[in-house]
């Protein structure tokens, strides 16, 4: 495992451009979400006690309140802090337009607001090295962590499955796996399902540009795949339709075998509005509260 | 070893293979690969006529380019010349076997020669003259004319070759020794319907039988053979002149330069006999019977190889094309192999 020792101007750039994406963000996402979208684990259920004005709703037991007519309040007997891991892809695929960035900023906002309500967040990268920053939780590691972020560059193509494996490896108690991919890799839902087994929660969030999504004119042209570097010549006038239809359907396919397997689903393209999707998506993971 | 085309001018449609080198170029420096996330969406699709010549290698490019020349190669006839093929022309004969009579020529002279032919008439010089015509008309190569005769005296000599071109060669198989049998030509007067005719014929003598064969008949304008008479006998002796004639009077054999004039002697006989002893040739003057073998030695000689050694052989052609259409398959199989890796 390497870590990075020096920042580049670049990485120094990018830091700022995170840090800032990640705090308005943060900010504006706070103003539209009642509680956190993410919390920890109880270890164990431990007893009732009957309902105190300023108890948490979510710990009312609703069914022995409807067989008894009285509230009781769940109580456990430890309960962890959350520690949550960001694999983030760094193959050659996603080098493509404003992919990446895209994937760093999904990683940052929702990393900040991990680190926000003193939760732990991790973050692993594997290419040709394994790049890994453990959870941990505290502003510091907040820039830390977001520093770590700022320095991942795509390179290689080691499948991102390869990656959610080592995290598998990696975790040594039941967390919150964020895995931030394009999903081209055939074998990650595999992947994902292995995580979801060990216990760890998995939320899905892909990262694709908009030229993806809809092939662009460019007339004939001769595409080279970043990551095999096998090569395709078309029209892409005439492909275009053939070509939206067929990545729609793989999305359809993905998202429909990511539900079934119970993970949370979150899409963005570099065309969406950043806050907006992932105000949607919190929202939506907090049962719309 | 060499090559050599019969149509060399063909070889200005190679300009052809200008233009998908330019097309290469223009396209290469006008069209950048894209490098993209994944093409595992992407099929390959019925590209527009532009797009299908952007030659995207070098390996393509240099295919194609050799598809081209070889077509043009083909166009233009090849001779693949092999110092084997060359020995091989140089033994070529196109040959022209004169008979004399109607006799088969030998199965060897005709089997032996790459084109050969026979020829027969009843003079040998005008047999020869077909001959040497036929053999000009033929590919270049060496040629012969090839003469199977007795050659006696009075059938052939010298001056019947001499229109025979240099490199044609002329080799003279006699086939007897003429003992067994003369011939003659013999040119005659005689008198045919109203004017007199100088008259060719063969005279062939065998130990059983005497052939007079008529080669030739030219009318005269007037006879060459005038008898003077007083006013009075004038029409008995022109009536008896016609009456030599028309039992022929032959001529001797340098032909008759001048007019003959005789005085009318008073009866056609001694008109007749008068006539043939100014005429007649001695019959000593035609011995011996055949030429010598001297003399055919200096009439025949070696052909001389005529032309640029040029060996056409179709099959030259066919495997220029051949080759075309394996490079033309080995590159459809390239462009879809690189179509769909």
């Amino acid at each position: 495992m390497s870590r990075p020792h020096v920042t580049t101007a670049a990485e120094l750039s990018t830091l700022r451009d995170l840090e800032f994406v990640a705090r308005t963000t943060v900010e504006g996402l706070r103003h539209g979400l009642h509680r956190s979208p993410f919390h920890g684990y109880s270890a164990e259920f431990s007893q009732y006690r009957h309902y105190r004005p300023g108890d948490d709703l979510r710990y009312v037991d609703w069914k022995r309140f409807a067989r008894t007519d009285r509230f009781y309040t769940r109580q456990f007997r430890e309960t962890t802090n959350l520690s949550a891991l960001f694999v983030v892809d760094v193959s050659l695929s996603m080098d493509y337009g404003g992919k990446f960035a895209l994937a760093q900023r999904m990683a940052a906002v929702l990393g900040t607001l991990v680190l926000d309500q003193d939760d732990a967040a991790g973050l692993l990268s594997v290419s040709d090295t394994v790049n890994y920053l453990p959870p941990r939780s505290g502003h510091r590691h907040l820039t830390l962590f977001l520093r770590e972020l700022a320095t991942r560059r795509p390179r290689g193509a080691t499948p991102f499955a390869a990656a959610l494996e080592r995290a598998g490896l990696l975790l040594t108690q039941k967390g919150l796996v964020i895995a931030v991919s394009d999903f081209y890799d055939a074998d990650v839902v595999v992947a994902l399902r292995r995580l979801a087994r060990m216990g760890h929660e998995v939320v899905v969030a892909q990262a694709l540009d908009v030229d993806e999504l809809a092939l662009p004119e460019l007339g004939a042209v001769e595409f080279v795949d970043a990551e095999t570097g096998r090569t395709v010549v078309v029209e892409s006038g005439a492909a275009a339709p053939g070509y939206a239809a067929r990545v729609h359907a793989w999305l359809s396919r993905l998202e429909a075998d990511l539900r079934r397997d119970g993970f949370d689903y979150l899409r963005v393209t570099t065309g969406d509005n950043l806050e907006r999707s992932l105000r949607r998506f919190l929202v939506a993971r907090t049962g719309g509260a | 070893m060499g090559v050599t085309f019969l149509q060399p001018a063909v070889w200005l449609t190679a300009l052809a293979v200008a233009l998908p080198v330019a097309i290469h170029l223009l396209t290469r420096a006008t069209r950048k690969p894209v490098t993209f996330p994944t093409i595992q969406f992407l099929e390959t699709t019925r590209l527009s006529a532009a797009a299908r010549h952007a030659i995207q290698d070098r390996p393509l490019l240099l295919l194609r380019v050799a598809i081209v020349l070889l077509a043009v190669a083909a166009l233009a006839g090849p001779i693949l010349v092999t110092p084997a093929r060359e020995a091989a022309w140089r033994a070529r004969v196109a040959r022209a076997v004169v008979l004399e009579d109607r006799t088969a020529a030998p199965e060897d002279e005709l089997r032996s020669a790459a084109v050969a032919r026979t020829f027969a008439r009843l003079r040998l010089r005008d047999a020869v003259a077909d001959g040497v015509r036929w053999l000009e008309q033929q590919d270049p190569k060496t040629r012969e004319i090839v003469v199977l005769s007795a050659f006696r005296r009075g059938a052939t000599d010298a001056a019947d070759f001499a229109a025979v071109p240099g490199h044609v060669g002329i080799r003279l198989v006699r086939t007897s020794d003429g003992s067994s049998m003369r011939e003659r030509e013999i040119s005659k007067i005689v008198w045919r319907e109203g004017r007199a005719v100088r008259v060719l014929e063969r005279l062939t003598l065998t130990p059983d039988s005497t052939e007079v064969r008529e080669l030739e008949a030219t009318a005269l304008d007037e006879a060459p053979v005038r008898v003077t008479a007083t006013p009075a006998d004038q029409p008995a002796a022109d009536a008896a002149l016609r009456a030599v004639l028309r039992r022929g009077l032959r001529l001797p054999p340098a032909g008759l330069l001048e007019p003959i004039t005789v005085r009318w002697p008073g009866d056609v006989e001694t008109l007749a006999k008068l006539l043939e002893a100014r005429l007649e040739a001695p019959v000593d003057a035609w011995e011996p019977e055949t030429l010598p073998d001297a003399e055919l030695a200096s009439i025949a000689r070696e052909p001389a190889p005529q032309g640029s050694p040029t060996p056409v052989d179709a099959g030259d052609r066919r495997t220029f094309w051949a080759l075309a259409l394996a490079l033309l398959v080995a590159e459809i199989w390239f462009r879809k192999g690189a179509a769909w890796k």
